[in-house]
């Protein structure tokens, strides 16, 4: 069977995404050893907060010499490893403090029993016991108190601070910073689209009224017609049309023998009227001559006394 | 009788002419052109009766050839009966509509039927023996127009 070198990732569980929940942790039953772990622990916290300050603060006044570059795993300096033996010195200290404290508390819990049990001391010491609890009962109260008050301040207060903060941002500036191209290249639109309900949103719509809010003629007047013509294709929608039947239904529409009824008769009446005009001359030349002939000098009467040939009358 | 729509006369000379008496190259012509229909009408006469007879006499179809002076006889009253009507009508012939004349009254009156039949019976019987004295008329006019007080004029219109 074939070796398979280790590997580093051997025996790992891989990382999931699973979220822990988080749950408060239960305060610890309030009595000496419980007031000195909670000292300690603000004491710990503000004294390693209070310390990596000063080693900062050192560190940018008194630069020490700059680290190698060469060197792959950078030592941390002197001074930045004063905060952790600190805090690390602090926590044994507290360990030792408390478990040391928790022994006392137990003994003298003890010894108090048996004093309370005591038949001579024991009634003091019972009311001493019970005056005290008052006391404690009465400081838990005014804790939890304080919290509730702590908590509600936060709560109103976390809005305004965040407005106040929305207020203070140059969004412009914000929004330049953001990778929006590299966010929207990760963003599914078809299957954005597909969750939508066009069908919904159109009929929510009401485009009378849009229609109505429209100014057409406006929009007609920045229309280029001329532009639009001419990037028309027109040979090729001709090239497309079927002009033949278009052409058959014309014909059928259009009363051809009407229209060649009245060019022969214009070309007839042309005719008549030209051969009209030639009988009148040849009547003025017969005349002309006939008279020459009979030597009158005199015109003939050609006028028809009371004839109106637009409207001739009836014989009497 | 009511004035009808006329059509415009582009021809100035036709124009300046209208309603004037007509000379005899114009008269001539629209006698012809009603003397050639007399005829036509005379012709189908015939052909019926040769159409008539062959549909139930001999069988064959045989156009008859009358004598010289039944034709003329029929010719005669053909043009009678042709002239009168034309003349009582629209006062016009198909010969002088096609010339645009018009016969009228003296005093520019339209023909009534017995003015129309007199002057048809002169025309039928003298023919262009009556139309030749328009040459020499002063006043264009024939000898049935002298006789019964007639004149034909130029009248283009479509007016009957």
């Amino acid at each position: 069977m074939e070796q398979r070198p280790p590997h580093p990732d051997d025996g790992r569980v891989p990382p999931t995404t699973a979220v822990v929940p988080w749950t408060r942790p239960e305060p610890p039953v309030l009595g000496l050893t419980g007031f000195l772990r909670r000292a300690s622990d603000l004491g710990l916290g503000a004294a390693s907060i209070a310390t990596t300050a000063a080693v900062d603060a050192i560190e940018r006044f008194v630069p020490g010499e700059p680290a190698d570059p060469e060197d792959e795993v950078s030592a941390p300096g002197l001074v930045r490893l004063v905060p952790g033996a600190l805090m690390g010195a602090g926590l044994v200290a507290q360990r030792r403090m408390l478990d040391v404290s928790a022994r006392v508390e137990r003994g003298l819990a003890g010894v108090a029993a048996s004093l309370a049990r005591a038949p001579i001391v024991g009634g003091p010491v019972r009311a001493t016991e019970g005056y005290l609890e008052r006391w404690s009962d009465a400081g838990e109260v005014e804790q939890a108190r304080n919290r509730a008050l702590v908590t509600e301040f936060v709560r109103r207060l976390a809005p305004e601070l965040a407005t106040a903060v929305v207020a203070q941002l140059d969004m412009n500036s914000l929004m330049g910073q953001l990778p929006i191209d590299a966010v929207v290249a990760t963003v599914d639109i078809d299957a954005l689209l597909d969750r939508v309900n066009v069908e919904g949103i159109i009929d929510r719509v009401d485009v009378e009224k849009i229609i109505d809010r429209v100014d057409v003629e406006k929009i007609i007047d920045r229309v280029d017609v001329n532009a639009i013509v001419g990037r028309v294709d027109v040979q090729g929608i001709m090239g497309r049309v079927d002009i033949a039947p278009m052409a058959q239904e014309i014909i059928a529409e259009v009363d051809i023998g009407a229209i060649v009824r009245q060019s022969t008769g214009s070309i007839t009446g042309d005719a008549v009227d030209g051969g009209r005009v030639t009988a009148m001359r040849l009547d003025g030349f017969v005349d002309r001559v006939t008279d020459r002939i009979l030597l009158r000098r005199k015109t003939r009467n050609l006028v028809v006394p009371g004839y109106d040939p637009e409207a001739p009358e009836e014989d009497a | 009788m009511t004035a009808a729509t006329s059509s415009p006369i582009r021809n100035a000379t036709a124009r300046g002419l209208q309603g004037k008496r007509a000379g005899i190259a114009s008269r001539v012509t629209a006698d012809a052109i009603d003397w050639g229909i007399v005829v036509l009408i005379y012709v189908g006469i015939l052909v019926c009766v040769a159409l008539a007879d062959y549909l139930v006499g001999s069988g064959s179809f045989h156009v008859p050839r009358p004598p010289a002076g039944v034709t003329l006889g029929s010719e005669w009253v053909i043009a009678v009966l042709y002239l009168t009507a034309g003349w009582t009508g629209t006062n016009r012939t198909i010969g002088k509509s096609v010339m645009g004349l018009r016969v009228v009254t003296n005093r520019g009156q339209l023909l009534r039927p017995r003015r129309s039949f007199l002057r048809a019976l002169i025309c039928a019987t003298l023919g262009a023996i009556a139309l030749a004295w328009v040459i020499v008329s002063r006043r264009r006019a024939g000898i049935h127009d002298i006789a019964v007080r007639t004149s034909v004029v130029y009248d283009w219109t479509t007016a009957t």
